[in-house]
């Protein structure tokens, strides 16, 4: 039979709150059955699969050796503007002179992700 | 504005081809073809300054559907438990014993390529079970 990726799972210590932040910047919406201070939160299917946040009683400890990375349609230089207007927060910025590079960003519990160039970008 | 992108995940890794090819026969990915002009994947990471060769290697769903996986190397290992995850489709649909063994047999085929068992999470009466592994680098995901 063959497997697939049913979820991209993010720990969380507020699960539907960090849905809320990913489901502006994905533009999806949070499954309908999901609802603030319940143990899980996730959205409806993005590019085939879902992202998943569930509750933890731990919180972030370093740098995460996972992280998403979004080609936006949007310029990368608006798409950055736009998710930090949502509350993303700059960890490092690996943008060139040349319009090549990248930004790392932070969620709102700290989760880095990374916003390229869009597909526009890169052909160009 | 609407704005629909496409979603990557990236992976930290001491070998990125090594953990590739596991996702790849994890998931039923493939290796995308290398460049115009090159035979191989091999031929292209000769060309790169000697450190860089094999520091990145890819892996993509042949349906188009799941996300692009980036195996990237970094130097430092993993230290703690990864606070993103996969969570791997096998068992949709199937529920009690037969769902189990349907986890079960996936698991013994990824332990025969490289990954461990970690535990089996039975089902709670609001999720069904589940089972969680590591790939070869470590990197917990569940069977689910």
């Amino acid at each position: 039979m063959p497997t697939s990726v049913r979820n991209v799972c993010f720990d969380a210590v507020d699960p539907y709150q960090l849905a809320t932040f990913w489901s502006q910047v994905l533009d999806q919406p949070i499954a309908a059955e999901c609802a603030p201070g319940l143990e899980e939160a996730y959205l409806d299917a993005v590019g085939g699969s879902s992202l998943y946040f569930q509750r933890v009683p731990e919180s972030k400890a370093g740098k995460n050796r996972v992280h998403v990375c979004l080609t936006p349609e949007l310029k990368r230089d608006e798409e950055t503007e736009r998710v930090m207007a949502l509350g993303a927060t700059l960890v490092s910025d690996h943008r060139n002179p040349d319009g090549t590079g990248w930004v790392v960003l932070a969620d709102p519990e700290g989760n880095e992700f990374c916003v390229l160039r869009s597909t526009a970008e890169r052909a160009g | 504005m609407p704005s629909v992108k496409q979603v990557q995940i990236t992976f930290d890794c001491a070998q990125p081809e090594r953990v590739a090819r596991f996702w790849c026969e994890a998931l039923g990915y493939v290796v995308p073809p290398p460049p115009t002009g090159f035979a191989t994947w091999d031929d292209v990471d000769r060309t790169l300054p000697p450190e860089r060769q094999g520091s990145a290697f890819a892996c993509v769903d042949p349906a188009g559907v799941g996300p692009r996986l980036f195996f990237q190397r970094v130097p430092e290992g993993k230290a703690v438990k990864n606070r993103l995850h996969l969570d791997v489709r096998v068992g949709t649909g199937l529920v009690g014993a037969e769902r189990v063994a349907a986890l079960e047999a996936e698991c013994a085929r990824l332990v025969a390529l490289g990954a461990v068992r970690v535990q089996l999470l039975p089902a709670d009466g609001y999720n069904e079970s589940c089972l969680v592994m590591q790939d070869v680098e470590g990197n917990e995901f569940c069977l689910d």
